[in-house]
């Protein structure tokens, strides 16, 4: 039966060429791993080398700090008060006669832990608001996206100094305060990649095979819709460096005499006429730490989605 | 008589287009609307229809993918209608998907391999040398022996289809729902993929249900063939009568395209005029009739009942 079926009901192909296909064999795509192309891709890049430089030169005197420099950060010496820029204080003295150059690179450890372990929570907090958000659907949803609007409208300094008359000045605070202040970026985009993917077939296929919610939110989901969320923590880390800055400056974040680049840039506000150096250089550290970030970040962007310039 | 592995009674699924300020549906698509059909153990049914007759939304409501709004789903002496989604993971041991586009069914982050250790871990096999013997053996199964380790984006389509395959089979189902498994690929590699989905059958004693637009697939395959419209069953019969002797003035008109269906002499193409009715708002009575050329008064004023023609040919039509 089957074969009167055979060779009555081919169209274009002839039975023979239909169902003996097997010795056509598909072209299968050619070997290529997505990582190493990834990475020729961005050392290919201008900005994205200026920027690892810079990020590299940054973490490494944030690390190396003490070697860095013959100094202390915070003993003073009243036989060099305000001295100017000269070989054997690079970047001039504070009124304490304390090295500038050797307070900043202390100050890039300030700097460093804040914008890292900042981003990082609100990097966790958001991600997490934004997959249950967009996996769920529904009441749930709709109180994040509601929660996470009222966040957005907010300018971000503006909630962290808000944060901060809650809980109170000093390093610690500053990192809560960005933390609570800038999730709702990340809760957006996860939630916007969760409600696409989970409609993808693979995620379904997921489901029928009997996955639980949470493997397939974590295990499924998740590491598919991360690469969004990397490229923008690379650009939230500056933003989260100008605002400890920001805070510090304004003596609501770090207090005197630790040496954050905020606290240096405020101390020399008073002091522009006679000794500019003071307020300069801390100034131009957090300029070119954060344009190395965003060379960087910019990069990542382009590398990773070439389409979203 | 064999026994039913799957029957499907009344089955009907709605999508709301328009809701009201509680956010309940005033206006649906109705894209299942009344199905009735059985799957003998063992056995291929074909369900063929053009696009938009529901017959995706047919596989995927069975399967529990879409939650049906009304009828009765019997899988296996079980009715699965109302299980909870928790207690879904014993029917998925038994029913399973292939779905239609296989470079967007697998996780591209996951190796294939590693992807249906998953599963069976999922599905409690928790020592990872037997599980990764049952790999070796579903990939032998598939003719796709020693490429467990490899990405999805290194297979070619084909190749997706068969890890796909495979990973359905990985619990030792009873029934595979096949939407449109061939449609995504190459001609001359549907044939392979058609060819191991019978073999596996013939070895493993599954039952299929094979959702497919391709009337020259179905033919092949199926033992049985349901033809959808307007998310409808129109036609049900066994695949040689209903290609030898079509009933219904649609099945006519859908197989009069295949060229050299049926016996050898040249049919005139019955070409049907219009478009198909919205299925928000199907036409009164029966549901072909703004296309059928046959269609009286009394079409439009009656919907028309399942009639028996014998020998296990069922059609809904008011000429007979």
């Amino acid at each position: 039966m089957l074969e009167e079926y055979r060779s009555k009901n081919v169209e274009v192909y002839s039975d023979k060429e239909w169902l003996e296909a097997d010795a056509t064999e598909e072209r299968v795509p050619e070997k290529k791993t997505a990582f190493t192309d990834f990475t020729k891709k961005l050392f290919r890049h201008k900005g994205a080398i200026v920027g690892a430089v810079i990020i590299f030169l940054f973490i490494f005197s944030a690390i190396f700090a003490p070697l860095l420099t013959p100094y202390d950060y915070d003993v003073p010496d009243i036989s060099s008060v305000l001295e100017a820029p000269s070989g054997t204080h690079l970047f001039g003295t504070d009124e304490f006669g304390r090295d500038i150059l050797t307070r900043i690179v202390y100050g890039s450890r300030i700097s460093l832990e804040v914008a890292f372990i900042a981003v990082f929570f609100s990097l966790i907090l958001g991600t997490v608001l934004g997959a249950i958000a967009g996996y769920y659907g529904g009441v749930v949803d709709y109180i994040i996206t509601s929660i996470t609007d009222i966040a957005w409208s907010f300018p971000t300094t503006l909630l962290a100094i808000a944060f901060i008359a809650a809980l109170g000045t000093g390093v610690q605070n500053v990192i809560i305060a960005i933390a609570l202040a800038s999730w709702s970026g990340y809760c957006r985009v996860v939630r916007g990649q969760f409600l696409s993917l989970k409609q993808r077939e693979f995620i379904e296929a997921a489901r029928v095979l009997g996955m639980s919610d949470a493997r397939i939110i974590f295990g499924h989901i998740l590491p598919n819709a991360l690469t969004p969320v990397v490229v923008m923590a690379t650009l939230e880390l500056p933003k989260a460096i100008v605002i400890e800055a920001s805070l510090s400056f304004l003596g609501l974040g770090a207090q005197p005499p630790v040496p954050s680049w905020g606290v240096i840039l405020d101390s020399g506000k008073g002091l522009l006429d006679m000794a500019p150096w003071v307020s300069f250089f801390p100034g131009l550290m957090i300029m070119i730490v954060v344009l190395g970030f965003n060379l960087f970040g910019d990069a990542l962007q382009d590398v990773i989605d070439p389409n979203s310039q | 008589m064999t026994a039913k592995v799957l029957e499907v009674q009344n089955l009907k699924k709605y999508f709301p287009v328009k809701t009201n300020l509680f956010g309940r549906g005033t206006e649906f698509v109705k894209a299942v609307d009344g199905v009735d059909f059985h799957i003998n153990s063992g056995e291929i049914l074909g369900l063929v229809g053009e696009s938009g007759s529901g017959k995706t939304t047919t596989g995927r409501t069975i399967i529990r993918l879409l939650d049906p709004t009304e009828g009765e789903i019997i899988f296996d002496g079980q009715d699965i209608t109302n299980t909870r989604k928790k207690d879904l993971r014993k029917t998925y041991e038994q029913m399973q998907l292939v779905f239609q586009d296989p470079f967007a069914s697998l996780n591209p982050r996951k190796k294939v391999g590693n992807a249906i250790e998953e599963v069976l871990y999922v599905h409690g096999m928790k020592d990872r040398a037997q599980r990764r013997e049952r790999v070796f053996e579903l990939f032998d199964m598939v003719g796709l022996r020693g490429e467990e380790d490899k990405y999805p984006h290194e297979f070619s389509g084909g190749q997706r289809q068969r890890v796909v395959i495979a990973r359905a089979l990985a619990v030792d189902p009873k029934l595979i729902i096949c939407d449109e498994p061939v449609s995504a690929l190459d001609v001359s590699i549907q044939a392979q993929i058609i060819n191991l989905l019978m073999s596996l059958k013939n070895r493993l004693g599954l039952s299929y249900l094979f959702i497919s637009h391709d009337l020259r697939v179905v033919k092949y395959m199926s033992d049985r063939v349901a033809v959808m419209y307007l998310g409808k069953i129109v036609e049900i019969a066994p695949a040689e009568e209903l290609f030898k002797n079509p009933a219904h003035p649609y099945s006519k008109a859908l197989l009069s395209v295949v060229s050299g269906a049926g016996s050898g002499r040249k049919k005139k193409k019955i070409i049907l005029e219009g478009e198909v009715p919205s299925p928000v708002d199907p036409p009164s009575g029966c549901r072909f009739r703004t296309r059928c050329k046959y269609a009286t008064e009394l079409c439009s004023e009656i919907e028309p009942q399942t009639k028996c023609l014998g020998d296990e040919h069922y059609v809904s039509c008011h000429l007979y």
